[in-house]
């Protein structure tokens, strides 16, 4: 029995090793390809192990470029202010939702799901956040539209509420005196840990990975997020080298920021991610697991 | 009981407000009730309040480079245009990579008024209704501007005897050649400009290779085909759905890959692939090839060019200069059919071609900042800088600005180079069929059919990496699967109506 157990174990452990190895390998080139100098990368290719080393790319990104700084200061900018937002929002819809007490519950309800399911498309949208509400060319372009609410999250906030928190207690706190504001923040909130840090988590990993609103409402580059000028980057690169249109002939692409430079930008743009990441996964994968099985 | 429900109600209620003053609050003018018809001005880019009563007129067009300087530019011009025309610009520039998604979202609005027409092709949106007639514009305009394009030029932005946009200035026709390292060449004796046959350019790249084994004889000089098109007119369609052959000089629509032209360069380019003479891995190349020349990892790359250098480079004429049918349409100037002020954008569209102080400023920047003026009357970046961090590089892109032709040239171009440029527009061979645009509408289902195909393996044929007549053969069999023929027929009866109506 046990020595059933323990080969079964270490085929599981080889199984993931080699799962985390091809999670892994990439982002090494990816580092790799960063710091190596770029007459090694014209040469040799991406290795796992820079041929030659060189920061230059580093030193590229932070003195000469004043857009790469401010583009980080953006993403984070409107991370903080999104993710704050969004999960503020999500509750405010969702605890009502958990109530049976609700009138038009399902009303409400099918409001979200129907977003779920059906959007008005991109040019609706558009004219929408320009003509309408004018928020083209201003941060709020990069907070407000498809990032800041998501129905699906409140749907998984409302199924954790009704599942994890029970009927008596928030009636216990009323007996006690308690107002519907005191009960979601002193009984509800500080039992949804799991479930909001989730969401955080979700809700800021979008707008941090965020570049299609920087490309649909934003036309001035002074706003733009990092992945945003990363992805103006590649696409500028890719349409200059695709010799598609005659007209760009006259174009020096060789002056265009080198292979070691956009790996670089790649690199700043994921590694605030990296770090935040393990302080959240234990969070992560509970409001998940309680979120999705008892929804 | 009663009390609860009023509770939750009311929060629901409150959410809503929110909801309703979050979008409030992103407003730039804060008055979202009140049409937005009315007031365009002052709530598209707000701070231009104290300008006076200048007309505003938003200006959109493509960069290149990064342009961290335009609103210094931007101003300047203001200074002029609010003092001279009572116009003040708007000016948005909008990276290349970004450009087609971005240009197609501001038609279906009135946020822009003279807009670029670039990435999607001009008869598009003349289908679409989304550009303004500006026949009867043309036909009033200033002498000055008749004079930097005249009546027959603007053929080549007319459809259906409606012009819809402005063509800029820059090289409307190609030569099509080899750019070698300068100093291989050097060594291997081919002068710049030099003209060469297919012999001689098979001939160079063996020796090429034989000297310098460890470098590539030959890179892709976009993706992974050798050359985007050789000597075949797409009739305005560049994915080459029915082709006029020889520069198009033969007036018979033909399948590309049925003209010997295509088989010609397709056998080539095989031969050398075979004979290692081709970078191995062509088809999933993505670094450009002027890093792999200056890097000296490469030797030469087929190219079309017009007057303009490329750097480390002899260029060589395989193909003589010749224009295809599209050639004005491929960048232009038009007025968005939504812009609520037409005649503005017409007014400005005029100072955009003729004004010499503003076009210089919007083409090179501004002086002493971004350029430096030399002896000879052309102009340099200054000392150390280069068009990619000068803060503003439009000085390279001459051909996107809507004139450069009253501008200094960049000094790699020389002191004559807008004068050669236009008497190269002038001398260029143009196609039998300039100025005719397809349209696709009577073969919709047929041509989506024969893109994907072409698509599959225009390419790689392109490349040299595949064996030539049995792809050409599969190709073709199934291009007549998805109708090539019909559409071919189709495309044949539009241009001899084209052609029988001039």
């Amino acid at each position: 029995m046990v020595s059933k157990n323990k080969t079964g174990q270490i085929i599981l452990n080889i199984i993931f090793i080699l799962l985390t190895i091809a999670a892994l390998a990439p982002f090494l080139l990816l580092l790799s390809s960063s710091l190596s100098s770029e007459e090694a990368l014209a040469q040799y290719g991406y290795t796992f192990w820079p041929k030659s080393w060189s920061f230059g790319a580093y030193a590229y990104l932070f003195k000469s470029s004043m857009k790469i700084v401010r583009g980080y200061g953006i993403t984070i900018l409107v991370t903080l202010i999104g993710t704050l937002a969004s999960v503020t929002m999500t509750i405010m819809f969702a605890y009502p939702l958990s109530r049976k007490e609700l009138p038009f519950r399902y009303g409400f309800s099918f409001f979200v799901f129907f977003t779920m399911l059906f959007n008005g498309g991109l040019v609706p949208t558009y004219m929408m956040y320009t003509q309408t509400f004018h928020i083209k060319n201003t941060l709020w372009a990069l907070v407000v539209p498809s990032l800041l609410m998501s129905g699906f999250y409140v749907i998984m906030m409302r199924s954790f509420f009704t599942a994890n928190i029970p009927d008596a207690l928030v009636e216990a706190a009323r007996i006690d005196g308690a107002g519907e504001y005191t009960i979601l923040w002193k009984i509800v909130l500080p039992l949804s840990k799991p479930m909001m840090a989730t969401i955080s988590l979700m809700a800021g990993l979008g707008y941090w990975n965020d570049w299609m609103n920087s490309m649909y409402y934003v036309t001035d580059e002074k706003l733009y997020s990092i992945q945003a000028i990363l992805n103006t980057i590649i696409t500028n690169i890719q349409f200059l080298t695709s010799g598609q249109s005659s007209a760009v002939s006259a174009v020096d692409v060789a002056k265009l920021p080198s292979v070691s430079a956009r790996m670089a930008i790649a690199v700043i743009g994921i590694l605030p991610v990296l770090c935040i990441y393990p302080f959240f996964q234990k969070y992560f994968v509970k409001g998940i697991v309680v979120g999705g099985v008892k929804g | 009981m009663k009390m609860k429900k009023m509770i939750a109600l009311l929060g629901a209620a409150a959410m809503v407000i929110s909801l309703a003053a979050c979008g409030g609050k992103d407003s730039a003018g804060g008055n979202v009730s009140k049409g937005d018809t009315a007031q365009e001005s002052g709530s598209q880019e707000g701070g231009t309040a104290g300008s006076g009563e200048a007309e505003e007129v938003a200006l959109h067009l493509p960069t290149v480079y990064d342009l961290p300087d335009a609103d210094m530019v931007e101003a300047e011009i203001n200074k002029i245009a609010e003092e001279k025309y009572g116009l003040h610009f708007n000016i948005n520039f909008i990276s290349t990579g970004n450009w087609q998604q971005q240009s197609n979202l501001l038609f279906t609005g009135d946020e822009a008024d003279v807009i670029a027409v670039f990435g999607t092709p001009l008869t598009t949106f003349v289908k679409n209704g989304q550009l303004t007639d500006l026949t009867d514009y043309y036909a009033n305009a200033s002498e000055e501007f008749k004079a930097v394009w005249s009546a027959e030029e603007m053929k080549g932005t007319t459809i259906d005897g409606k012009i819809y946009a402005v063509p800029n200035l820059r090289n409307f026709g190609n030569y099509f050649g080899l750019n070698i390292d300068a100093e291989v060449a050097a060594e291997l004796g081919i002068e710049d400009g030099q003209k060469l046959s297919m012999q001689e350019v098979s001939d160079f790249l063996y020796a090429a290779h034989e000297k310098y084994p460890e470098r590539y004889a030959l890179v892709p000089q976009g993706g992974t085909t050798l050359i985007g098109q050789w000597s075949w007119d797409g009739l305005g369609d560049e994915r080459w759905v029915g082709v006029l052959e020889d520069c198009g000089q033969d007036t018979t629509v033909k399948n590309v890959l049925d003209t010997d032209d295509f088989t010609e360069f397709c056998t080539w380019a095989e031969t050398w692939y075979n004979n290692g003479l081709i970078m191995p891995d062509i088809l999933s190349n993505t670094t450009p090839w002027q890093t792999m020349i200056l890097n000296k990892q490469a030797i030469s790359v087929f190219d079309n060019y017009g007057v303009n250098a490329a750097a480390g480079c002899i260029r060589t004429v395989v193909v003589d200069k010749w224009a295809q049918s599209n050639s004005y349409q491929a960048l232009c100037y038009g007025i968005n059919q939504n812009s609520s002020r037409k005649d503005t954008a017409w007014k400005a569209m005029e100072v955009l071609y003729t004004d010499k102080e503003i076009c210089t400023l919007l083409a090179d920047g501004i002086e002493g900042t971004h350029y430096v003026v030399n002896d000879d009357g052309t102009i340099s970046f200054p000392e150390g800088k280069t068009a990619a961090d000068c803060g503003y590089g439009m000085a390279e892109g001459y051909w996107i600005v809507p004139y450069s032709g009253n501008t200094y040239p960049l000094d790699i171009n020389g002191p004559a180079f807008f004068e050669d440029l236009i008497a190269f527009n002038k001398e260029t061979l143009k196609t039998k069929a300039f100025g005719f645009a397809f349209d696709t509408t009577p073969v919709t289902d047929q041509y989506a059919a024969c893109l994907s195909v072409m698509d599959k393996y225009y390419q790689p044929l392109m490349s040299g990496a595949v064996e030539v007549e049995s792809t050409i053969a599969q190709a073709k069999s199934e291009l007549e699967a998805a109708g090539i023929n019909e559409i071919i027929a189709e495309k044949q009866k539009q241009l001899d109506e084209f052609l029988s109506a001039q």
